[in-house]
């Protein structure tokens, strides 16, 4: 079963943001108990958030609903709009909507906006410029819950796990047990668990993959004017027409990539960076809503630079990472960062607004350290097109090195948590992955060798 | 990598230099400052400047640290504009709610329960002095005159205990303490070290003012130029004027060690598991308690001097030497976290804290009754506050489950180390709470230029 992302964009006179503001507070971070129930009984949500983006400039603030779901989100949607009417028109009519409960579902629907890459993802309506990603591929919630209780339970089995004899006898013992029970019987066939797979190398065949991969979602206009041009020039019939057409495109596209690599870096020398550290007072108020369980959610908001520079830009930044993220690597990993369990990025409509909402494990200090460390240069390619970034060096070098100073501007940027609700609150990714390989090597283990390796899991990581 | 610039030790605070064990006569006051009275107090720290002590400490003279905290700032006149571009965790506090469940001051190690340093009795400055002997100490303690509106409250006596050849201070539960610390090029403790050494971290780390590892200044407190119209301060890369170059933080923490709880719990655990206390000890610490690592000295303990030169993944990857979640491995995980050796290495030196505290006292017997932990750091959020919220007490650090770490965190009777070996894993269990906190904050070190500026 596959996940899906639902994006709901409610735009709203900024007036009313305060009002908003109390009655999603109000929901609670972490989730209240009630809302909770609802939500859990719905059995298909991993996350969920509701927060107020406020204005930037104009008078428009808006009301972000996000969901991680399991299966399709239109479904999702409908459940959502069903378990929480009371809270949820609650909030829409202090937001100036007149919206009843049984009308929930569909203004819910009208308001929910696609993230999208390609020039006709975010042109259609519904559509809008984002990037989303899962850090449990494959994994819906009860897999995940299946595989903790399994994990948890032989963990315990200090009888079976530990003493002297080979590993292969005491995983034999264990699956007798397991066996005997009757309920474990779904661990021992073996499930498809992307994010154990082995790293997928960056060879030249996948960067060329890549490269033609962009050329139906972004830089068809480029081939169409290289078509044109052949079309004008020479008759069609010649042999060497499609050679022309290419080495046409190749020219318009080192033209292009050219011309852009001077603005970009003429850009770079001009945007002024911000070098201010936040207030006490709103880092208080952002960390008030952390740390009350194991994962925590990162809201950003920053402003896009003006000009259409950035935002292409911003665009090819996303096309290429998640073409990057589809063909290189883990799945499920950014790179060699593995504790993001499901994230996006949505520039809302309309708007120069930026929001980045992040579900990951443990502390905020710890999140960006992996982003400076690990993974610099991806946040580096997005948030260098926004206002106040530190200094970038031709998009992606820089930028996020400069730790004490990004963290800075995340910390400036970040709003504070309104409603936030987690299906697993304190299970991390890495504890995900170790159930999940407990429970594969109960399914398949055999040489004394993967036994040995199965015993390990239960005092070592993944 | 370019030449490191050597710190300027006229303006450099001397704990940056070293714990100063060598004086091992030490008291702790801590200060509360009485609303007004700015220019009385500001006399008197015009008058306590020139005993302070910077660079290279003098042999044979007492050394005295001031250390303010933001609340002092406050007191001596600096304005809430400049105070707020000090970096937040300074300002809010330790103290803080959301700080404290960051840090596990929850319960019963809340900070409405400590000594000092909450609301109740509040630390707007600690002075330190640090003598050679305890004639001395008495002698720069009465020197210390307090006007009116600062008062003591409450001083905290401090002792290095039993003081080994090699230098290393024995902690109340009996172990070496302080073995593995950063060394900051220039400074004495570096200058025997091989320039590979995986402790050398960049100045920029533990002083302001300077580049950190990443080549960087770290983010510095400013005043207004408008404040500062004499030019007492350098100036700023924005324009507004430096106060914090050649200035650090200090995190203190007093740590109230249950001696008692730890040896009966590690007796009782080695009789139920048939096996030496001494070996049960030493896997929550990492160590033997004659400082030799269980990295290299898995079974019994060294005979050598404490040794350091090790690393986790590539000199025990499956962790049958030292636990995973040891009290030592937690605070610094060297290459533990990452494939590659070196960057591991590089990564986990981004929240390394150069630690000067020592154990303290109480009367009237004078037995030691915890550590007055103390650390210097430049980021207290990247480095003191990440190491205690994501290794220290991380329930699922390296892939750990729901542990946390067994000798400083709130184990409260059920707390429980993973042993990894040959066998399979073993779980020490049944913990009590064997440290407490029971008083601390975050403070600053200022340079002599600074202190100058505040007192003038």
């Amino acid at each position: 079963m596959s996940h899906s992302f639902v994006t709901v964009v409610v735009p709203f006179a900024a007036g009313r943001a305060g009002d908003v503001l109390t009655l999603v507070r109000g929901m609670g971070n972490p989730a209240a108990p009630a809302l909770r129930t609802s939500i859990e009984s719905l059995d298909v949500v991993h996350f969920m958030s509701v927060n107020v983006i406020p204005a930037d400039q104009g008078d428009r603030a808006h009301l972000l609903l996000e969901m991680s779901v399991d299966g399709p989100g239109e479904a999702a949607l409908r459940g959502v709009a069903v378990a929480l009417a009371q809270p949820l028109t609650d909030v829409l009519t202090a937001a100036g909507y007149t919206v009843s409960a049984t009308g929930l579902p569909a203004f819910l629907s009208r308001h929910s906006r696609t993230l999208a890459t390609t020039w006709y993802g975010t042109a259609r309506s519904g559509g809008a410029l984002g990037l989303a990603f899962c850090g449990s591929p494959n994994m819906p919630l009860r897999r995940i819950r299946d595989e903790a209780a399994l994990g948890d339970l032989v963990a315990d089995w200090s009888d079976l796990l530990y003493g002297p004899g080979p590993a292969l006898d005491k995983l034999a013992a264990v699956r007798d047990r397991l066996w005997a029970r009757g309920r474990w019987k779904w661990a021992f066939d073996a499930e498809q668990t992307p994010f154990l797979l082995p790293r997928r190398d960056d060879t030249p065949s996948v960067y060329a993959r890549i490269f033609l991969a962009s050329i139906p979602a972004l830089l068809w206009p480029v081939l169409l004017v290289a078509l044109l041009i052949c079309a004008l020039r020479w008759s069609v019939l010649h042999w060497w027409w499609i050679p022309s057409v290419v080495g046409v495109f190749a020219l318009l596209l080192i033209v292009l990539a050219a011309v852009l690599l001077v603005l970009v870096r003429r850009a770079e020398k001009t945007d002024i960076p911000e070098d201010v550290a936040p207030s006490p007072q709103h880092v208080a108020e952002v960390m008030d809503g952390e740390n009350h369980v194991t994962l925590n959610l990162l809201i950003v908001v920053t402003r896009l630079k003006p000009g259409w520079l950035r935002r292409f830009t911003l665009r090819a930044g996303f096309w290429v990472t998640s073409a990057a993220l589809a063909r290189i690597g883990v799945p499920g990993w950014l790179g060699d960062v593995g504790v993001v369990q499901f994230a996006r990025w949505v520039l809302l409509p309309g708007t120069d607004q930026l929001v980045f909402a992040s579900n990951y494990d443990g502390a905020w200090e710890s999140y960006l350290e992996d982003f400076v460390e690990l993974v610099a240069y991806g946040v580096t390619a997005v948030w260098t097109n926004c206002r106040g970034f530190p200094k970038t060096f031709l998009l992606f070098w820089k930028g996020a090195k400069d730790s004490d100073r990004f963290r800075r501007y995340v910390r400036r940027y970040q709003i504070a948590t309104g409603f936030w609700y987690a299906a697993f609150p304190d299970l991390t990714l890495v504890q995900m992955r170790t159930n999940a390989a407990i429970r594969l090597g109960i399914a398949g283990a055999q040489t004394e060798q993967e036994a040995q390796a199965w015993l390990d899991l239960f005092s070592a990581p993944r | 990598m370019t030449e490191p610039v050597p710190l300027d030790a006229n303006e450099v605070p001397t704990l940056v230099f070293g714990a100063l064990t060598r004086w091992q006569y030490a008291t702790c006051l801590v200060l509360r400052f009485t609303p007004g009275g700015v220019a009385a107090r500001r006399v008197w720290l015009r008058t306590l400047a020139g005993r302070l002590t910077y660079g290279i400490a003098d042999r044979n003279a007492p050394a005295h640290v001031l250390a303010l905290a933001a609340s002092g700032l406050t007191a001596l006149g600096l304005d809430t504009a400049d105070l707020d571009t000090f970096s937040a965790a300074f300002v809010n506090g330790m103290t803080a709610p959301y700080r404290s469940r960051a840090l596990g001051d929850e319960g019963d190690r809340r900070p409405g329960c400590w000594d000092w340093g909450n609301d109740a009795a509040p630390a707007d400055a600690l002075l330190f002095i640090y003598a050679l002997s305890q004639a001395q100490l008495s002698a720069a303690v009465g020197a210390v005159l307090l006007p009116p509106d600062v008062h003591l409250v409450q001083e905290i006596k401090l002792q290095v205990r039993a003081q080994t050849p090699s230098g290393f201070m024995v902690e109340p539960f009996g172990f070496l303490d302080g073995i593995s610390q950063p060394l900051i090029p220039g400074t004495p403790p570096a200058a025997a070290a091989t320039p590979q050494s995986n402790d050398v971290v960049a100045a920029g780390e533990f002083v302001l003012g300077y580049a950190d590892s990443h080549g960087y200044l770290p983010a510095a407190p400013t005043v207004a130029s408008a404040n500062d119209p004499d030019g007492v301060l350098p100036t700023a890369s924005n324009g507004q004027r430096d106060i914090g170059r050649n200035s650090t933080f200090l995190v203190v923490r007093q740590l109230r060690q249950d001696v008692a709880a730890f040896d009966n719990w590690v007796a009782g655990c080695a009789a139920a598991l048939s096996m030496p206390a001494d070996y049960i000890a030493a896997q929550l610490i990492g160590r033997w308690q004659n400082g030799t690592s269980l990295v290299r000295n898995p079974r019994a303990p060294g005979t050598d001097d404490p040794d350091n030169d090790f690393l986790f993944r590539r000199d025990d990857p499956r962790a049958f030497g030292c636990p995973r979640g040891a009290h030592i491995r937690r605070s610094n995980p060297r290459d533990a976290l990452h494939a590659k050796a070196e960057q591991a290495v590089r990564i986990t030196n981004r929240h390394r804290i150069l630690r000067v505290g020592r154990p303290y006292i109480v009367p009237p017997h004078g037995n030691a009754g915890g550590m007055l932990f103390m650390c210097l750091n430049t980021e207290i959020e990247r480095q003191f506050e990440f190491l205690q919220q994501t290794w220290v007490l991380g329930p699922s650090f390296d892939g750990l489950r729901d542990e946390t770490d067994p000798l400083v965190g709130a184990n409260g009777g059920t707390g429980a180390l993973t042993v990894q070996g040959e066998q399979g894993p073993q779980y020490l269990a049944g913990m009590p709470d064997f440290v407490t906190p029971i008083g601390g904050g975050y403070f600053w070190l200022p340079s002599r230029t600074a202190v100058h500026y505040l007192s003038v």
